[in-house]
């Protein structure tokens, strides 16, 4: 069904319980958060949702309101996802994550955004998009080894080298040497300011 | 072992050695006549141990004067003789070639690590787009190499991405990549792309986070290389550009007024053996790969260890290997920012700093070029000279007490200049100036230079305005160098002592301004020890105090000077006066015109509420499902999850949820974006979850999506 075909949809006899208004508003808030920003078809699913959410409900009184009209939002996106996309696609895990990755890819909201959720009448082009959809990080990996060269770093660096692995080994010996150091400075001023 | 490959026949060694030995014969000139005249000095008043240290010092620290100024006189010899430079890697182009195809597979790479995703990628954008505008678009590959480790960053770089492969039509041609783990920093990034997709593309031209270069200078670059199959790096020479504040634009003044002349002498003497600046260059791939992986350094770091800066190395090793490292002095259409207040100067000069540290360990590597070699040794001196000044400063300080401390009026004998019959002071007071010479003949050059360009004034604001900003920049950098002085004396003390340096968590107004709490905390020590040295050489001797005081009000002033050089309104009421200005302001490329206007709307669509704004990201990957599909989809999937990680992940997720985003640290964030199923599970929860079992933050989070807001702002559409 498209917005153009619309029927006029009678009001929705909704008991005045606070549980089933934030259920409201949270399924809204929800199709709203995929970029539905149609009120009449916003208004439209959300209370086809919550319909059938208080179905379910009347039938498993122990289900709280929030939960069962979610699962209901979330059944029909993948009823939807699954018809477009093939049962084949339906089959795999996280079909939720990767059709909603489609339809973010089709940029389906945007060309297409009186189609969100349309069971019949979705347009074999956005469909195609949909299926084309696929996210590429990177092209064809090929594999090269880049190992570090040895350097020799001449027998300046080499001996420096070895004496501050040594200093990092025994402690007491870069203490002695520091103070060694240090009397050679002091003496060198002394010698050369007399 | 690779093929010994033949020796490069451009420029041919006599013109080298002849360039070489003339700047060598006249820097000997010029610091052999300081040197002479302080000797002279020193010798008259009596030779001790003091003076001899000082007079090594003052020979150390004038010969890098004197390097500087010789290397900006050649320059501006070089741009001014007719023609120009023969030796330069542009004019192996000709006009005529810019219509030729491109043949050559290109990836353009930009190593990224917790920058504002807005400018990186709109900056990523505007490159694109003038790429795609010379018509060679389809040469080019774009990759963005994330090492981010803010966990908000991390989704909106994911989101900005798509975005813009979307909005270009260019899926296929712009990737993204983020490591889990950032093994040797960015030098690791850069290898490993090279490891998984470097042998795919010929070249790569390495940008900065902040780096934007024209269509026209990506594709020349290009074009050199393939004209001059014996170059292994091509590094042009960045601008500095979209300065805000007075500092980051006095910055990109003197860079673009003073540097057309240091570029045009540096190229002159090292030619072919150039230095690679780590961004804003290309790069020939498979020498790169097979000779530029770099070793780790004996000990550990800060002094050791990993390379940090691994541009020098690299660049010395591909000379190692008998690749030509060239700089494209002329080659408009490269630009990158500057650091913005004084703090943030100082610390890039940190990190600089250390990793310049380390390559002390590389001057005597066995096989590298000598040329590679006073590359290396430039940038160690580059901030070991701050701690040579402040000990040439101090046993000045020591010698003229322990004059005073003898009670005499001076009586200095003859000297070796005793036929000219200087007075002591005279020859003092000449070598002053001398130096003070050496020091501003490059500016003076650099604007003989502008005026020989005809009507290149008028792209600086005219002469009136170019004369001001460089009496005010000389000024500003006059009061500024003492701070930097000791800035680098203690970091250089703090990394040879194997220490980091712990730094003031920077505390940033609106527009990244630093605040007075910070300012008095990083630069009240230095302002007291400019203080206590004034007071120290006014007892000394008050003429001393005299000398030193463009140093003492420098530091004395260190912190009015930080926060008024770091505000972005006096750099806008600067240029509202037409100071400071560059051709860059004064007309604008498309490419940086494009930029400013798509990060204008970038502000206005992604605004977050400020309540939001620290976690915005986080709050996008859990409540969005185009965001959350895109990060899932570029998460590696787990089959199965050890049953301590699942605990944890639903310990970790009830927290988020239950106490919002601000209870968690940033490793438990990242934890929970980097498993897939529970970003899987978070989007489900929080999604079911009733109002009042939510943090206040996520009450407010989900409000965004209610019908009775405007429309929620997203990351993924920008």
């Amino acid at each position: 069904m498209t917005l153009n075909s619309l029927e006029p949809i009678p009001p929705p006899r909704l008991p005045a319980d606070p549980a089933w208004d934030e259920a409201f508003m949270r399924v809204e808030s929800y199709l709203r958060a995929h970029q539905v920003e149609s009120r009449i078809l916003l208004n439209r699913l959300t209370v086809e949702i919550i319909r059938a959410a208080r179905d379910r409900v009347a039938e498993e009184p122990r289900l709280a309101p929030l939960a069962a009209a979610m699962n209901e939002a979330n059944a029909r996106l993948g009823a939807w996802f699954t018809q477009l996309l093939g049962e084949e696609f339906g089959r795999r895990q996280r079909l939720g994550p990767r059709g909603r990755l489609a339809l973010v890819l089709a940029e389906v909201s945007q060309r297409w955004p009186q189609h969100f959720l349309d069971v019949e009448t979705a347009p074999p082009e956005m469909i195609e998009a949909m299926r084309a959809s696929y996210i590429e990080v990177g092209p064809e990996m090929r594999f090269t080894n880049m190992a570090p060269r040895p350097i020799d770093l001449g027998p300046i660096a080499n001996v420096a080298g070895e004496t501050w692995d040594t200093f990092r080994r025994r402690p007491w010996l870069r203490v002695m040497a520091t103070v060694l150091a240090l009397a050679a400075v002091l003496t060198l001023v002394w010698v050369g300011t007399r | 072992m690779s093929p010994k490959i033949p020796p490069i026949a451009w420029p041919n060694r006599r013109d080298i050695a002849v360039r070489r030995l003339w700047m060598a014969a006249l820097m000997a000139l010029l610091v052999g006549l300081a040197v002479f005249a302080m000797a002279d000095l020193h010798y008259r008043s009596g030779f001790d141990g003091w003076r001899w240290a000082h007079l090594g010092l003052f020979t150390v620290l004038f010969s890098l004067v004197a390097f500087g100024t010789v290397q900006a006189l050649v320059g501006f010899v070089q741009r001014r003789r007719k023609g120009g430079d023969p030796y330069r890697i542009v004019a192996t182009l000709g006009d005529e070639r810019d219509d030729e195809p491109l043949s050559a597979p290109t990836a353009v790479v930009m190593p990224v690590c917790n920058e504002n995703p807005s400018r990186v990628f709109e900056g990523l954008r505007a490159i694109i787009e003038s790429v795609d505008a010379t018509g060679h678009g389809g040469n080019f590959h774009y990759f963005i190499l994330s090492d981010s480790s803010d966990p908000n960053r991390w989704v909106e770089e994911e989101a900005a991405w798509i975005a813009l492969t979307q909005q270009l039509k260019a899926r296929g041609r712009i990737f993204y990549r983020k490591r889990r783990v950032n093994t040797n920093k960015k030098a690791g990034n850069m290898a490993d792309f090279c490891r998984r997709w470097g042998s795919a593309y010929r070249y790569m031209v390495v940008l900065d986070a902040d780096s934007i270069m024209t269509g026209e200078s990506v594709v020349r670059l290009t074009r050199m290389m393939e004209a001059n199959n014996r170059v292994g790096i091509i590094q042009t020479v960045p601008q500095l550009v979209r300065g805000e504040t007075m500092l980051s634009r006095m910055q990109q003044f003197a860079s673009r007024l003073y540097g057309s002349i240091f570029s045009a002498g540096l190229n002159s003497w090292q030619l072919g053996e150039g230095n690679y600046w780590g961004h804003n260059a290309i790069i020939r791939l498979e020498p790169f790969i097979r000779h530029c992986s770099l070793p780790d350094l004996p000990g550990a770091e800060p002094f050791g260890g990993r390379i940090l800066s691994h541009d020098y190395v690299e660049a010395a090793l591909m000379r190692r290997a008998g690749w030509a490292v060239w700089l494209a002095v002329d080659q408009s259409g490269s630009y990158e920012e500057g650091p913005t207040n004084l703090i943030d100067f100082a610390k890039r000069d940190r990190r600089w700093l250390q990793g310049n540290l380390q390559h002390t360990w590389l001057l005597t590597a066995k096989g590298l070029r000598t040329a590679s070699r006073l590359h290396l040794f430039l940038g160690v001196m580059a901030f070991i000279a701050s701690p040579l000044w402040l000990a040439f400063l101090v046993l000045s300080m020591v010698i003229v007490w322990r004059f005073e401390a003898t009670g005499l009026t001076l009586l200095p004998g003859d000297g070796w200049l005793s036929p000219y019959h200087l007075p002591f002071g005279v020859q003092a007071l000449g070598l002053f100036i001398f130096t003070l010479a050496l020091l501003f003949l490059p500016k003076v050059l650099a604007l003989v230079d502008l005026g020989c360009q005809r009507g290149a004034a008028k792209e600086f604001g005219g002469w009136p305005r170019v004369v001001a900003s460089v009496v005010i920049e000389t000024i500003a950098f006059t009061l500024i160098a003492p701070v930097l002085m000791l800035f680098h004396t203690k970091f250089v003390a703090l990394t040879l002592s194997g220490k980091g340096v712990a730094w003031i968590t920077q505390r940033r107004g609106a527009d990244g301004e630093p605040e007075w709490r910070e300012a008095i905390l990083t630069h009240g020590g230095q302002t007291v020890f400019g203080v206590a040295w004034g007071a120290l050489a006014w007892w000394i001797q008050p003429a001393l105090a005299a000398w030193m005081s463009p140093i003492l009000i420098g530091l004395a002033a260190a912190i009015p000077v930080s926060l008024l050089t770091g505000q972005v309104a006096w750099g806008r009421r600067l240029r509202e006066w037409g100071l400071f200005l560059v051709p860059e302001e004064t007309n604008p490329p498309a490419v940086l015109r494009d930029l400013e206007e798509r990060l204008d709307a970038c502000r206005y669509h992604t605004a977050p509420l400020p309540e939001l704004a620290d976690d915005l990201g986080l709050m996008e990957v859990v409540l969005d499902p185009y965001v959350n599909a895109v990060h899932l989809a570029l998460l590696r999937e787990r089959e199965r999850r050890p049953t301590a990680r699942e605990r944890r992940m639903a310990e970790l997720g009830e927290r988020l949820l239950r106490d919002g985003p601000g209870k968690l640290t940033k490793s438990e964030k990242i934890a929970l974006l980097q498993d897939d199923e529970a970003v899987v599970d978070l989007h489900r929860e929080i999604w079911s979850c009733p109002t009042d079992k939510l943090a206040a933050w996520w009450q407010l989070a989900i409000r965004h999506y209610n019908v009775i807001s405007p429309a929620p702002p997203t990351v993924l559409h920008r």
